[in-house]
This record gives structure tokens, C-alpha cells and sequence, in this order.
């Protein structure tokens, strides 16, 4: 009972270590790509619409438009803009005969649009890149999970001090803001892409069973004839589409599974 | 008509992923990539990786990209708005504006 719970300990800790990851990952593409401004832009030209009758094309190749109006970027805006006060004086300068009534209930459900359509691309993205680092890396969950359960001195290790470590970490990345508003500066990036490259060499070096088997060379002779091949690229490509859908679930659920399990453990539950 | 060239659409990206699938992995031996050399993989793991690519991608262009359903369409002037949002706005009548009378339909007798 001890020894699984251990290996439960530490797989969890393993697969948080791996969500933690995968959310630096998907914090550095979406700084880079910035697809909350697309989704702002949508909204706000949706507005224009609802509130002028006319389209953007139409609002921008009126002459009385403001050159400001054309020259918008997009990207360097957040959703502080969709205020009714700022969004009425706007409409007004697209369109003097804008009717600007009842925006803050029409911004209300605008600003619901953009946070979810941005949070939705995230934990698709979150998604994508899990299975992404899971299958090209080959993180297998099958061999990881096996290791730990036949290897009392790896299980003890997973469940103590680097369960600890994992959770130290989560801790740390929770406190830090997550606001999509927030524009990084190139600092900022360069800082989250080294903490993404250390934490990833950090992760090779500790967890190297279950990982990159499939890219050995002798992989296939491994396993000896062509039937038991095509079976080790089989489990092998399952294992690590199913880490990869495990990961994407995110860090604060295996986060609080390792506290829950963290509980359990005899010298925790004694203190 | 839309939903007739999405249909199209996701048919060819199918079949493309298909082909890739099946057909570059017995060719890697042959492949040769200008300056690199040859591909050093074996058969099995040129077909893990392109399953692994194409599922990647899938997930991002479906889920993220430009076929995602978050992905903002090009607004029209016949744009429809979506279910959930609000109308087109129309000036309210004012506290002192007349209501308008509705004109009374005749209800079928039972």
C-alpha cells in the first residue's frame, strides 16, 4: 500500500514538474504570437458594426475617419480599451451618427467574448504543446509510472525530495500574475525563455528513465523481430499521447493531487 | 454553403495527411535532404514522427489556428451576430414618445 502510494507521490510530481513545463511553453508562444489582440480587434470591429450599421472596410474608406483610426495597433492594446467611456468617444470619431447607448451591457458581453475566446486558444494551445513535448520527446507515462513501481530507490527519491521540489516550484509560478493584458518586456521574454531552457534540462536530468526510447537506433532491434517492433512503437506512441493529454489537464490539479497524496505519506501524517 | 467547403476542406487535409503518412516513411532511405544527408531513420520511426507531427498540428490549427472556431471570421455587411450575442442596436423610444399601439391579431378559434 506504502510503495503505491509513492508511486502515485511520485508520478504526480513528475507529471506536475511536466504541466509547469508546458505552461512556461505556452506563456513564451503566446507572448511571441499575441493572440489576444485578434480576437480584441473582432470585438471591437463587431461594435463598429452593431452600433453604426457599417462594416470596418466601409467606417475606415469614409474620408471623415481619423488617420489614428487606420493606423490601430492592435497588439500593443489590451482590454483596458473596451470601457463605455473610451469605446463611446470612439464609435463617436468612427461614426458621429454611432447610436452609443447601453454600451456598458453590450461591452459586458463583448469582454466575455474576448476572455473566452482567449482562454479557450490557451488550453488548446497548452494542449498542443503538450502532446507536442510528450510525443517528440517521447515521455512515455507507461514507462515512467513502471519504473517508479519496480524501483523502491527511484520511487523514494520521486516521492520525497523532488516531490517537494515540484511543489516548491508550483508555488512559486502560482504567485506570478497571469493577466493577458500584460505586455512582457523583451527582458521579461529572454528570462522566461532561460527558466524554460533550465527547467527543461533540470527535467532530462532527473527523469531519464521512459524518455527518448524511440529514437535510439537499435529501438526496433530492441525488441527483436518486426511484429514486436510494430508493438514497442504502439506502446510507445500511446504512452506518450496519454502524458501529454495528462499534462494538459494542468498544474494546479496535479499540484493538489501531490499535496492530497503529500498527506499521506507516514512521516507527513505523523507530524 | 460554408459548412459544404469546411466539409471540402477537412476531405483534402485528410487525404494530405494520409499520403504523408504512409507513403514518406518507406521512402526515407531514399530521401535525401541537400547538405544533410540522408534521414537517419528507420521506417517505423519516420511513421512516429510524421503521426506525431500531424496530430501536433491538428490540435493547433483546429484548436488555435486559422481553422479554429475562436479564430475571428471576416466581418460582412450581411454578418449575422453569433447565438448569444446582442442585437443590432435601435434607438429606444424616449419617456416621452407616444407608445406605439400594437396592431391585434386575429387568434384562431378552437
Amino acid at each position: 500500500m506504502l510503495s503505491l502510494i509513492e508511486t502515485l507521490t511520485g508520478f504526480a510530481a513528475i507529471m506536475l514538474m511536466l504541466s509547469l513545463l508546458v505552461k512556461t511553453l505556452t506563456s513564451v508562444v503566446k507572448n511571441q504570437a499575441d493572440y489576444y489582440s485578434d480576437n480584441l480587434k473582432h470585438e471591437v470591429q463587431r461594435l463598429a458594426l452593431e452600433t453604426t450599421g457599417k462594416t470596418w472596410d466601409a467606417l475606415m474608406q469614409n474620408p471623415n475617419t481619423p488617420d489614428w483610426a487606420r493606423n490601430i495597433h492592435w497588439e500593443r492594446l489590451g482590454g483596458e480599451i473596451l470601457t463605455p467611456a473610451y469605446m463611446g468617444w470612439f464609435l463617436k470619431q468612427l461614426d458621429q451618427n454611432a447610436r452609443v447607448f447601453d454600451l456598458d451591457t453590450r461591452l459586458k458581453i463583448h469582454v466575455a467574448n474576448v476572455n473566452y475566446a482567449f482562454q479557450l486558444r490557451m488550453k488548446n494551445l497548452a494542449l498542443a504543446l503538450g502532446l507536442g513535448l510528450c510525443l517528440f520527446g517521447n515521455i512515455n507515462a507507461f514507462t515512467i509510472w513502471k519504473s517508479l513501481y519496480t524501483d523502491q530507490q527511484l520511487r523514494a527519491t520521486f516521492s520525497g525530495p523532488y516531490a517537494d521540489k515540484a511543489a516548491t516550484l508550483a508555488n512559486a509560478q502560482a504567485t506570478q500574475g497571469t493577466d493577458p493584458n500584460k505586455k512582457p518586456t523583451q527582458d521579461e521574454l529572454d528570462s522566461q525563455i532561460k527558466s524554460l531552457q533550465k527547467n527543461m534540462r533540470s527535467f532530462l536530468t532527473d527523469v531519464s528513465f521512459g524518455v527518448g526510447r524511440i529514437w535510439r537506433t537499435n529501438a526496433q532491434n530492441e525488441a527483436g523481430n518486426e511484429k514486436h517492433s510494430a508493438e514497442f512503437f504502439l506502446y510507445e506512441f500511446l504512452g506518450s499521447l496519454l502524458t501529454g493529454i495528462l499534462i494538459s489537464i494542468g498544474a494546479p490539479y496535479w499540484h493538489d493531487i501531490l499535496q492530497a497524496l503529500a498527506a499521506l505519506r507516514p512521516d507527513k501524517a505523523n507530524a | 454553403m460554408k459548412r459544404l467547403k469546411i466539409t471540402k476542406l477537412n476531405a483534402v487535409i485528410l487525404l494530405v495527411a494520409a499520403l504523408f503518412l504512409f507513403v514518406l516513411p518507406p521512402l526515407t532511405p531514399y530521401i535525401d535532404v541537400p547538405k544533410l544527408g540522408k534521414i537517419p531513420l528507420s521506417g517505423m520511426q519516420m511513421f512516429y514522427a510524421v503521426l506525431s507531427l500531424e496530430i501536433v498540428l491538428a490540435v493547433y490549427i483546429f484548436g488555435v489556428g486559422v481553422l479554429s472556431r475562436t479564430q475571428p471570421q471576416p466581418i460582412s455587411a450581411g454578418y449575422a451576430p453569433q447565438a448569444g450575442s446582442i442585437p443590432v442596436a435601435t434607438p429606444q423610444p424616449g419617456p416621452t414618445a407616444p407608445a406605439q399601439k400594437l396592431p391585434v391579431t386575429p387568434q384562431g378559434g378552437h
